[in-house]
Parts: C-alpha cells; sequence; structure tokens
C-alpha cells in the first residue's frame, strides 16, 4: 500500500488555550468499504493485502495510515507567531483490531476475550506513556456511523498525544483541587455518593461501578469507574480486570437492548496522565457518549454545546438510568451464565 | 510508570501470559500482533445468545 503523504501540525489557539492538530491528509482515509475489501481483515490466502499480512491474529495493533500524531512529523505547513505558535504533531496514532471477525462487535466479545483486550490496551499505555514526547495515553472507540465510523470491523484506536489533552487536563487540575480541599480522591467521592444514593447506578461488581453520572450530558451517557484508586489499567488486579470486562460488556449489551439497535457511542478510556508530573489524584475510568436520546433521534451538538461549551440534557439521569438497569444482561458477574 | 517489557510486560500475571510479535508493514509501519497460548479460553467463555454465536462462529472458522 502506498505510503500518504503527512501533513500533522498543531496550531495553538490563545483564545481557548488549546491545541488544535490539523491532519489533511486524513481527507484521503478509506470510507465505508465493502466487507471483501476491508483493511481491518487478515490476509487471506489468495486474497487481496490488508492491513494485517497474517491469515488469522487474536488482536492486532498497528500504526494508523493516516495519522494526526507520528513520531516523526514533518514541518508544519506555516510559521507560527509568537501568539499562535505552530508544532509538528509529535505522538502517536495506533489501530486497535478486536478481532479478525468482520462482523463481530465488542459487545459480542466473550468475557475473556475483553480481558485481553484490556491488557492490550494497558500494555501499549506502557509502551507508548514510556515515550518521552508523550504526555498522556488515549485509547477510545467509535462506534456506529452515526459517530463517523469509516471502517466496521471491529476495532478501536489509541492516541498518545504530547501534551495532555483538554478534557483529561481540566479533570486533572479538578481533580488535584479536590485532593488538596479534601484530601480525598473526586472519583472515590462520587462512587461513594453513588453508592449511597443508587439511583443512577447501572450495574456493579469486580471492583467496578457503572452510573449514569449525576452530571451526565448524553442522555444515556455512562462512566465506569474502579472503586479502587488507580490511575492505570496495568494496575489493576486480576480480579478487577475481569470485573472491567463484566461491567463494560454489560453497559454495551445493555446499550443493545436499549432500542434494539446497535447503539452508537464514543468510548474513552481516561487514565492518569504520562507526563511525569504529580497526578496521582487522577483516577482511572471509561466514559461512554452514545448519541442517541430515542431509536430514532439523535443528540446534536448545536449552539448552546458547540457554541458556548454548555451541555443541555433533554433527560434525567435517574430516569435513564433505571432504564438501562432495567434492560439485560442484570448481573456481571453471570455474564457467561446467562442464556 | 514502570517501563514497558515487550516480552514480559509488567503486570502479565494479571492479564494472563501474553506474547507480543512485532513486524514491519510493506510501507514501514509497525504492526504487533498480541498472542495468548490459551486460546480455547476465548470460545469456552461464552455464554450469552451473541457469546454462543460467537462462539460457534469461532469453532468453525478457528478464529476468536
Amino acid at each position: 500500500m502506498p505510503r500518504i503523504p503527512i501533513v500533522s501540525e498543531r496550531r495553538w489557539n490563545p483564545v481557548l488555550g488549546e491545541w488544535t492538530m490539523t491532519a489533511t491528509h486524513r481527507q484521503d482515509r478509506t470510507f465505508l468499504p465493502p466487507a471483501e475489501y476491508c483493511p481491518l481483515c487478515p490476509t487471506r490466502p489468495g486474497g487481496a493485502p490488508t492491513e494485517i499480512g497474517r491469515p488469522d491474529f487474536q488482536i492486532a495493533v498497528f500504526d494508523n495510515r493516516f495519522p494526526s500524531l507520528r513520531p516523526d512529523p514533518a514541518p508544519p505547513a506555516v510559521t507560527g507567531t509568537e501568539l499562535t505558535p505552530v508544532e509538528p504533531s509529535f505522538g502517536a496514532c495506533e489501530v486497535v483490531v478486536y478481532t479478525p471477525r468482520h462482523d463481530a462487535t465488542l459487545a459480542m466479545l466473550p468475557v475473556a476475550h475483553v480481558r485481553r483486550l484490556i491488557a492490550v490496551w494497558a500494555h501499549r499505555t506502557l509502551v507508548l506513556g514510556a515515550r518521552d514526547e508523550v504526555a498522556s495515553v488515549f485509547a477510545f472507540e467509535n462506534k456506529g456511523e452515526q459517530i463517523g465510523v469509516t471502517l466496521h470491523h471491529p476495532h478501536g484506536q489509541i492516541y498518545a498525544y504530547p501534551t495532555i489533552p483538554p478534557v483529561l487536563e481540566r479533570e486533572t487540575r479538578n481533580a488535584t483541587a479536590h485532593a488538596e480541599r479534601t484530601g480525598g480522591c473526586l472519583w472515590c467521592d462520587l462512587n461513594r455518593q453513588e453508592i449511597d444514593d443508587g439511583r443512577r447506578v447501572v450495574a456493579r461488581g469486580g471492583g467496578w461501578l457503572a452510573t449514569v453520572p449525576f452530571f451526565a450530558r448524553w442522555p444515556y451517557e455512562v462512566h465506569l469507574t474502579s472503586e479502587r484508586h488507580v490511575g492505570w489499567l496495568h494496575e489493576l488486579t486480576q480480579t478487577e480486570v475481569d470485573g472491567l470486562a463484566r461491567v463494560l460488556l454489560t453497559v454495551v449489551r445493555k446499550y443493545n437492548a436499549l432500542f434494539d439497535i446497535e447503539l452508537p457511542y464514543i468510548m474513552a478510556i481516561h487514565q492518569r496522565p504520562t507526563d511525569g508530573g504529580d497526578r496521582d489524584a487522577y483516577h482511572l475510568h471509561v466514559e461512554f457518549y452514545p448519541p442517541n436520546r430515542t431509536a430514532t433521534k439523535l443528540k446534536y451538538l448545536a449552539g448552546s454545546e458547540a457554541g458556548a461549551g454548555a451541555f443541555i440534557n433533554d433527560t434525567l439521569p435517574e430516569e435513564t438510568a433505571a432504564t438501562l438497569r432495567d434492560r439485560p444482561p442484570h448481573d456481571p458477574a453471570a455474564l457467561d451464565l446467562e442464556a | 510508570m514502570p517501563d514497558p517489557q515487550q516480552e514480559t510486560p509488567p503486570g502479565a500475571a494479571m492479564f494472563g501470559e501474553f506474547r507480543v510479535e512485532t513486524e514491519t508493514m510493506p510501507d514501514g509501519r509497525r504492526i504487533h500482533y498480541y498472542a495468548w497460548p490459551d486460546d480455547t479460553e476465548t470460545a469456552a467463555s461464552a455464554g450469552d445468545p451473541a457469546d454462543v454465536q460467537a462462539a460457534h462462529d469461532a469453532a468453525d472458522s478457528d478464529r476468536v
């Protein structure tokens, strides 16, 4: 496959105090190819070559062909100024292919395979986070065409950023301030509040709590938080890895049972930054943002959200949590047993 | 954070033993194949209808 010319740079927005990544080559990326030309399927004997040269695999991770961040970025296309600097986009973009099965989804994977996927996320975080130019490793999945998915084969992505991205930076700052003010962990305190209240709990088990957060922005937003204070996936115990696999599967299967459709979502794995700073207050968690508010209606980021950054949720978290709680599966520990 | 060790990653015990084989793709990019010796566990752990179908398909195709 020919190498795509790469233009990857970061431009500083002094108004918002954040970087915008420019990656023009991504305009050319493969868009919803038919299954027989899927670049994430294994290369079958006699078949067209794909990104994966082997005829079979369990889980594969490769450098994104259309990266927004890369270890050896070309010089920026423009010259910045003191007010608006521009930098090469150092970092990495990787694709995680969950399974060779083209027609599978995360929700269809067995618990044991999701435990393996967690191991891969953890290991890639260690590998990428150890690089000097990487400050934060972010694993995520975009599911469904409504989210902008361009390939249907089950996969996720990992971005290794040269700075802590805005959302994680804001979380880190607020967690540190909370720790300085109270001596406690922000997420541990939220967990205690949610467990005591109970109305927004969606699932619990294996050291993990899934809730529609009190402050949910999306109707069926769910956060998975470890009950023990850890910052990275590789710090989990065997029980907690199994617990995360089960609670994660419980949530995505509940999503599919919600409207009897394969619910689109963004899954964001938030781990402690790897920049070497004092980030002990940061607590590992996973966030899901499905765009649907009904089976056929989506929530869009419109005026207030996109223009002012102020989210409006059309639903009550207590009610959407109750709805999700009612949908199967009901017990993460029994996932392998439920018929 | 601990240093990564690709062949014997930290935390391997809690994630189960796995192997990472890294290859260079034709255009110079890198691909990492993660493999577990206990492949039967993937199908054997299946339980709900989706899992059962996946396990059957996996057994048929010798894939996960």
